[in-house]
């Protein structure tokens, strides 16, 4: 006990210590606004509570557990798959700093289980549950603590296995990279396996029929799902409703059979990552060749070779990076998506406009989206490297140019491949076409990384290389979810503007325009840009723990 | 370039505050081109914070400092052009492999890719990392961080060469070749600037040692004058120890190591 309350302590104490700077206090009020935004959550479980308050009202057994079987995937979804997406997951307590104490394993496993309870990820998701279990169980009458009882031992299933999920993700992908190109794939062809069915269905000549078809989940996924804890819970929490106590019996030992089950993984996982040394960074894994080999090109060699050298680096790492992997594929799957659902015939005129316009700029725009955390937190992987650009004769201007040149190399050959695997499920899109969704993904691009490099300098956040995604501080998202909808403002201004006056000739043109005020506002705000990373390089250093 | 040209480092009133803790406290030095410079002092007397605002890691608060005439802030590029730098963190890029980071340090001193290749080369073959040359930082020991730290401050011949503290956590083996490789680099006149807390080293290396405590200087000389200084014959510990102060506790036995408490 004293061991966890001085864990508690610590936490509470670095996160006080957080509040002491104005990066401190600024991310703090991002992370209230990011907190609304997550009570959109809230919001969320409140119509699924709704919706199972009505279930009740109708006391259809069926329509119960359809309406908690909803909800609680929902939550599932917060609780368990939000935090590996986003990163977090059980980043927020690293056990192996705890290896120099008298502690056992065994110890460890359950410090990190128990501080997991209260990491910022879950927070987000308990006033769902709680919504819900209210509108749900507590309102209706009669009452059941035995229905609250399933919910709870639900809610702490999805925080042991969240967790040991993450730990499970941590060790494959700090260990070898194969492992991690393989289980990256592996997550992206489980994608695919289970919308393709429902989307390939849906290109078929009678769209209308297989709209119904892709909202019909297929038999084998609910054969699946009826064995996986929400459903369980789901299916007892309308045993209990409906008076059938032996079969909620029954399902409440599968519950916790789920979570004993994730306990021992996660037992298991946390004992892997501390034997190797994954946690700790010392890994006894021998690294590969350098199998990417010189990613030296013509290109970059006419650069100015300090910013070629920053902008070769920054592509090795991005490369290399976990997010950089996932972004090269991601892009194509969700290029294809939209592609397959956008629509069969060119010209399909939607409230005015070319669907197949208005989706393939989308999908440009999610193209400087799935980079948009490296550029608004630029020296995340520098770790005490960055120090190497400020022992260098380089202007700081160049640093920072090298840097974006970097990302702008990734955001172009994701728009490559997104018109690639567009072109392959749906023919090559108009020129016009082309040229206006390039032009809208470097206007986003340039707009994120003009912002980027000041939230950057002034919210750094170190991150490992391997992470899956790069978070961001809270400021830096919110200043890349407001670039992105600009991108989307300004993508639709560009489509909408030329539709209204019947000119679709004029969208390159307009595109061309927007896009040339962006290189002007980005050229303008390098100085700037430079000279405050230049005045803040001490509160960079210390971020980035390299001071 | 002014008349601190012929100096190759110099500083005037040097202060570097952090809050209300002063690390640097008006700092004046001067080290003469060509020389072997030894920087003493006990922790957190300001070595690494001075080195730090000579690289060019750190922004002074107020005062000026200079490279070989350039000044560290307004003409900062051209006085980094002339450095190199160990610092005592490594400051590495563990993702690139040995051989892409001196290839990256070449090219932001904007040399050739045929002199980075040759150069490296060498390097990397006189340090004995050559079959780990492709191999990714991350995965190298502290002794090879250290050797390429070294390798990649040299690749570009700098004039000034700055080390905090090179010779601290590597074995003998390294040790001696780095002691060999200054030994090269002071015979053909490069000015090199060293911080150490093994103080054998720097009285065997160093033809000129300044000792700084609370962020001064409070001595400066060759060893012999400094040992003149102190009365003679002592060691360059003993020295420091006198000037710097023995630790109030040196004497002290802990309380329980006599009794039978557990």
């Amino acid at each position: 006990m004293r061991v966890l309350s001085t864990v508690f302590w610590l936490r509470r104490r670095l996160a006080l210590r957080g509040l002491t700077s104005i990066a401190g206090a600024a991310n703090l009020a991002a992370g209230i606004a990011l907190a609304l935004a997550a009570a959109g959550a809230v919001a969320l479980a409140g119509g699924l509570g709704l919706v199972l308050h009505l279930a009740f009202a109708s006391k259809d057994p069926d329509a119960i557990q359809v309406a908690w079987t909803s909800a609680l995937y929902t939550i599932a979804f917060f609780a368990v798959v939000v935090p590996i997406i986003t990163g977090a997951g059980s980043s927020a307590f690293d056990p192996s700093r705890l290896l120099v104490f008298p502690v056992s394993r065994g110890g460890l496993h359950h410090l990190a289980l128990v501080t997991e309870f209260l990491s910022a990820p879950h927070l987000i998701w308990y006033p769902a549950l709680i919504v819900s279990a209210v509108i749900g169980i507590v309102i209706p009458r009669p009452q059941s603590l035995t229905q609250l009882a399933v919910i709870g031992v639900f809610a702490i299933s999805l925080v042991v296995w969240g967790h040991s999920i993450s730990l499970v993700v941590r060790r494959w992908l700090r260990n070898r990279r194969l492992r991690e190109l393989a289980a990256v794939i592996g997550l992206m062809g489980v994608v695919i396996l289970s919308v393709a069915p429902a989307a390939v269905d849906i290109t078929a000549d009678n769209a209308d029929e297989r709209i119904g078809e892709l909202l019909t989940v297929p038999p084998w996924i609910e054969q699946i799902s009826r064995v996986l804890p929400p459903s369980i819970a789901s299916r007892a929490l309308t045993a209990l409703r409906v008076g059938d106590r032996t079969a909620a019996v029954e399902l409440v030992g599968w519950l916790i059979g789920w979570l004993a089950a994730g306990w021992i993984i996660g037992r298991f996982a946390l004992d892997g990552l501390l034997r190797s040394g994954a946690t700790t960074g010392t890994t006894t894994t021998a690294a590969p060749e350098s199998r990417l080999g010189t990613i030296r090109t013509r290109l970059i060699d006419r650069l100015n070779p300090p910013v070629g050298a920053v902008t070769a680096k920054e592509l090795r790492y991005l490369l290399q990076s976990g997010t950089g992997r996932v972004s090269l594929l991601v892009m194509p799957v969700m290029t294809a998506l939209p592609a397959l659902l956008a629509g069969r015939k060119s010209g399909m005129i939607v409230l005015g406009l070319d669907l197949q316009l208005v989706v393939f700029i989308g999908v440009m725009i999610y193209a400087a989206a799935l980079t948009g955390h490296l550029q608004v937190n630029a020296f995340a992987w520098e770790k005490s490297g960055i120090t190497t650009y400020f022992t260098s004769p380089v202007r700081p201007e160049e640093i920072l140019l090298g840097k974006n040149l970097g990302i702008w190399t990734l955001n172009l050959v994701l728009g490559v491949e997104g018109i690639i695997v567009w072109s392959l499920v749906r023919g090559l899109p108009h020129v016009a076409t082309v040229v206006t969704s390039l032009l809208v993904l470097g206007s986003t691009t340039l707009l994120l990384s003009l912002l980027g490099n000041f939230t950057s300098v002034a919210f750094p956040e170190s991150r490992p290389v391997s992470a899956l995604t790069s978070s961001a501080s809270p400021t830096g998202t919110l200043v890349m979810i407001g670039c992105l909808l600009v991108g989307i403002t300004l993508g639709g201004a560009v489509v909408f503007g030329t539709a209204l006056a019947d000119t679709p000739a004029l969208q390159p043109v307009l595109a061309i325009g927007l896009f040339a005020a962006v290189v002007v506002a980005y050229r303008w705000s390098l100085s700037p840009a430079a000279r405050v990373l230049c005045e803040r390089r001490d509160e960079v250093f210390h971020d980035l723990g390299t001071g | 370039m002014d008349e601190t040209s012929s100096a190759a480092v110099q500083t005037k009133s040097l202060l570097k505050k952090f809050g209300d803790v002063v690390a640097v406290d008006g700092l004046d030095l001067r080290v003469e081109a060509g020389s072997f410079f030894g920087f003493l002092g006990p922790n957190g007397a300001g070595k690494s914070t001075t080195i730090k605002i000579l690289t060019g890691i750190l922004q002074p608060t107020s005062g000026r400092a200079s490279i070989l005439g350039h000044d560290v802030v307004d003409d900062a590029v051209a006085a980094k052009q002339l450095t190199g730098v160990v610092s005592e963190e490594g400051a590495l890029f563990e993702r690139l492999s040995g051989t892409e980071y001196l290839e990256f340090i070449g090219r932001m001193y904007g040399m050739e890719r045929p002199t980075i290749r040759k150069r490296s080369d060498e390097l990397l073959d006189l340090m004995g990392l050559a079959d780990d040359s492709a191999k990714l930082i991350v995965d190298y020991s502290h002794g090879m961080r250290k050797k390429l730290s070294f390798a990649a401050s040299l690749i570009h011949n700098p004039k000034v060469l700055f080390l905090d503290e090179p010779f601290e956590g590597i074995d003998a083996v390294t040790s001696r070749l780095i002691k060999s490789i200054l030994d090269q680099l002071r015979q053909v006149g490069v000015t090199i600037f060293l911080t150490s807390h093994i103080l054998e080293i720097v009285e065997k290396l160093c033809s000129d040692i300044a000792i700084i405590n609370h962020g001064r200087v409070v001595a400066r000389g060759t060893l012999d004058e400094l040992r003149t200084r102190a009365g003679g014959g002592e060691s360059l510990e003993d020295l420091f120890l006198d000037l710097i102060g023995r630790g109030a506790g040196e004497d002290h036995r802990l309380s329980w190591l006599d009794g039978d408490v557990p």
